[in-house]
């Protein structure tokens, strides 16, 4: 057996010391890793069952309403006067009913790739005051004056479907995150002729700069519990968020604690690619063409 | 090429898989595309996925890799593919100076990773460099024809 001295034994087993410890901080650093992952899980989880109960209720409650409304309008109509406020009621459910939905449904639709962006010419101008039109129930609720910015007749190359979807939804969250009375700006614009601008600018409590990008987060609203004040399941600003990144777009946001919040739309010129306009054949001579040296087959 | 293929543009974080084959095109820079297919059944499915991970506070969509690479997985098993018929092609992972300094890399590591533990085969990969890539990809043949474009893909 090999004689150590005194000192390579000290250096032997402070080296297996160090490998020691390197070890336990490695596994210290594994464990923190695994409890971040867990507490991620579990979040979401809550998150999940959270987001279940509340979409119960956003969809329950309406439709009661209309239940409800609906049954009474056939028992006991009433005065003309009486059918017709009935009937507005039966209206103002179904269209929150109708809100919510369409976000859950194009929220699985994005969740499973599947929706595509459809280009074609888009009056922006009569889409948004379409949609502005179609809240009018909700805004006159809340005493809101509204003001519209935007040149009549204004054309952009886009998704019709999911710029209405984006506008219907900062228009609600506008609406919902304003003050009694307050003042909803809409403002619409085409910027070098290659972008369009949207901003929705309300008169509400505004919001710290650090919950800017939360907003934008899925189920998640800044005031949460049984006790939250406002309609919605946190699904709104996310889908708005994925549809304008899909149409290769970004939000953006500018808050004054107490005077309100802008939230901005930038969406660009949909692409000739993207038009599918490229002739059916051409491309693939050009991949075929090795003579060319550029293209490569896999 | 003689009979006429439907054609298809593929925006990033999202997926495409049909029974009926199409010819599938789209514009890589630090993006990576999957391009999956069997050659038994003739059925092949591409994603394009922007970023490696989920973050867990946006949608669950194929703009991330996990999702994107699982679902089209699933997407082409419900169309009647066996998982261990399916060969993988992988392109793009570009470094570009305007994204994240290795989301490139990451998004290469993160096909490589899934699709060995998924069992499923690299046959052929164009992936990393810089320069953005523009592919056509034949979903009912495999094959991906590929170019290098110096326009800056996603």
């Amino acid at each position: 057996m090999k004689k150590l001295t005194d000192q390579q034994i000290i250096e032997e087993l402070s080296e297996r010391f160090e490998q020691n410890q390197q070890a336990i901080k490695e596994q210290e650093r594994l464990m923190e890793e695994l409890e971040e992952v867990n507490r991620k899980l579990m979040e979401s989880e809550s998150v999940k069952s959270q987001f279940l109960s509340n979409i119960r209720n956003e969809i329950n409650n309406p439709l009661s309403s209309i239940l409800g409304l609906a049954d009474k309008l056939s028992s006991k109509p009433g005065d003309k006067e009486q059918v017709m406020y009935t009937s507005g009621l039966i209206h103002q459910e179904a269209f929150s009913l109708d809100f919510q939905l369409r976000n859950i449904f194009t929220a699985a639709e994005l969740e499973a790739g599947e929706l595509q962006p459809n280009f074609g010419k888009v009056d922006v101008h009569s889409l948004i005051e379409g949609v502005l039109k179609k809240f009018n129930h909700l805004v006159s609720k809340k005493g809101l004056s509204t003001e519209f910015r935007c040149t009549e007749g204004l054309e952009f190359i886009t998704d019709a479907g999911m710029l209405g979807s984006i506008v219907r939804n900062l228009i609600s969250n506008g609406i919902e995150f304003n003050k009694e009375n307050g003042k909803l700006i809409l403002e619409a614009s085409i910027e070098d002729e290659k972008v369009l601008k949207l901003n929705v600018i309300d008169t509400g409590i505004g919001m710290n700069e650090s919950d800017y990008n939360i907003i934008f987060d899925r189920f998640v609203q800044l005031e949460t519990g049984v006790t939250k004040s406002h309609l919605g399941h946190g699904l709104g600003l996310t889908v708005t968020k994925a549809q304008v990144e899909l149409m290769q777009g970004s939000v953006s946001v500018e808050c004054i604690i107490g005077e309100g919040c802008s939230i901005g739309v930038s969406i660009p010129l949909a692409e000739e690619d993207d038009m599918h306009t490229f002739s059916d054949s051409g491309n693939v001579f050009f991949f075929d063409d090795e003579d060319e040296g550029e293209g490569e087959v896999f | 090429m003689t009979t006429a293929i439907p054609k298809y543009y593929l925006y990033p974080s999202t997926l495409f898989a049909q029974k009926e084959g199409h010819m599938v095109t789209t514009v890589l820079g630090s993006c990576v595309a999957v391009c999956l297919y069997d050659e038994t059944t003739g059925l092949g499915g591409i994603n394009h996925y922007m970023l490696p991970f989920w973050n867990g506070n946006e949608l669950a969509s194929p703009k991330y890799g996990n999702i994107a690479i699982e679902s089209l997985v699933k997407k082409l098993e419900k169309l009647g593919v066996q998982r261990n018929n399916m060969v993988a092609k992988v392109f793009g992972g570009a470094n570009q100076l305007n994204h994240t300094i290795g989301v490139g890399q990451r998004n290469i590591k993160v096909a490589q990773e899934m699709l060995e533990e998924l069992n499923i085969k690299i046959v052929a990969k164009s992936v990393g460099g810089e320069k953005g890539r523009k592919i056509n990809f034949n979903t009912s043949t495999g094959e991906v024809f590929m170019k290098y474009v110096t326009k800056q893909g996603d």
